[in-house]
């Protein structure tokens, strides 16, 4: 079935099976490998990515419920030259090691700070519980908050 | 691979880059460990299987265009931080700063991986004496174009930062290798006293995290080639279940897992 949405700003249709889970639509017919496979139960959090707005476990989301949608990748949260306040921060921390859970962990967050801007460790605690296997918790934790500081402040700028 | 160990572990191989941005490239074949401690005996014992002729090097760094240094490290980064302490052992032999190293998995393509794999400890132990002489034979190659192109003595220039200075003049290690179609290879130099090293032994921050927050495809699954298919794993339904039979059959398009 054909199914259109919006990622990463740009319109997309795809002709795919409706309950291709949505992680494969966007890494082997869209090319985006930003988002990762971990675990294909949405138990890890690796493959997180935003529909409109919200951090979405994409292995276990079918395609067709993502039609009419905005659909946000990793690719679509930054840029090298701008980037997004969350991966700014995961830079100063140096939270990767070997990265492969982190633009799952990114994007949570990304969805996090703008429901909760100044979160607490309680909140971080209740909202951010993707798996990373290095154990990059600690580092994260610090960069979690300091996205929150440079969220709000490049929000103040802009206003 | 039998004949390996008659190869020498010191040939070094000048070409154009090898990537699309290369103007100066180095390589070497690195099979056996230089590793001399206790706990490497494995390392220094094993002889890996090489598939190479000896002439087709599986270690390589070039410098852009852009005046950066691109090293395909054989060895993969996994989180330990191994692409950070190559490009360390790097900087502090050919005076360039550790940012502007890119440390890349080297592709099968550019060269043969190395046979040994990644673990135990070994892959800093094994590079170490290798890539510190090939960085400093670059440093070397690099000066002596530039006195060319500068027209003062080779000795009379320092190098920083990826730029060599000298008599008032200076000029960055691209601008110095640009258009240079014959090379001489020279002696590998004294390397330097540990202790004089600026990176090597001092907390510098990892080299990969652009591409790390970024979500760059860099990781083995990311991979695709032409007519690539993707396949997965379907797993049985019940306990105690066996396979009973198996077929092959032309998927056009993707069936929903």
């Amino acid at each position: 079935m054909k199914i259109s949405f919006n990622i990463n700003g740009q319109p997309q249709t795809v002709d795919v099976d409706g309950n291709t889970p949505l992680l494969w639509v966007v890494r082997d017919v869209l090319h985006l490998k930003g988002t990762k496979f971990g675990c294909g139960k949405a138990a890890c959090g690796a493959c997180t990515l935003h529909v409109e707005g919200e951090a979405v476990r994409s292995c276990s989301y079918s395609v067709k419920f993502a039609e009419g949608k905005r659909v946000t990748t990793i690719e679509g949260l930054g840029t090298k030259e701008n980037l997004h306040p969350v991966q700014q921060a995961w830079i100063e921390e140096v939270v990767p090691q070997c990265g492969y859970c982190q633009p799952g962990f990114m994007m949570a967050t990304a969805a996090l700070i703008e429901k909760v801007p100044n979160p607490t460790d309680e909140d971080i605690d209740n909202n951010i519980v993707n798996i990373c296997r290095c154990a990059t918790y600690y580092r994260m934790r610090k960069a979690i908050h300091r996205a929150a500081e440079l969220n709000q402040s490049s929000k103040q700028i802009d206003q | 691979m039998s004949n390996s160990k008659s190869v020498s572990r010191r040939k070094f191989l000048v070409r154009a880059g090898i990537g699309t941005l290369g103007v100066l490239a180095l390589g070497t074949v690195v099979f056996r460990n230089p590793a001399r401690r206790k706990i490497y005996e494995l390392a220094e014992t094993i002889v890996p299987p090489y598939s190479g002729t000896g002439t087709e090097a599986n270690l390589w760094f070039e410098i852009t265009k852009d005046n950066q240094v691109t090293l395909y490290s054989p060895k993969v980064e996994m989180g330990q931080g191994l692409f950070t302490g190559l490009a360390q052992i790097v900087a502090d032999e050919l005076d360039v700063d550790v940012t502007q190293i890119q440390v890349i998995a080297a592709a099968t393509a550019t060269g043969i991986i190395d046979g040994l794999s990644t673990g135990g400890s070994i892959s800093v132990a094994s590079l170490w004496q290798p890539l510190r002489e090939m960085a400093a034979t670059m440093r070397e190659m690099v000066k002596s174009e530039a006195a060319k192109k500068m027209g003062v003595e080779a000795s009379s220039l320092t190098t920083s930062n990826g730029i060599v200075s000298g008599g008032g003049k200076s000029m960055t290690y691209a601008e110095a290798v640009a258009d240079v179609t014959k090379w001489k290879l020279p002696k590998t130099p004294a390397l330097r006293s540990i202790k004089n090293y600026n990176f090597v032994g001092k907390p510098v921050k990892r080299v990969d995290l652009v591409p790390k927050v970024l979500g760059d495809p860099i990781f083995g699954m990311d991979a695709e080639m032409p007519d690539m298919l993707h396949a997965c794993i379907v797993r049985k339904e019940h306990i105690g279940a066996t396979l009973k039979a198996w077929m092959l059959v032309k998927q056009n398009k993707c069936q929903a897992w």
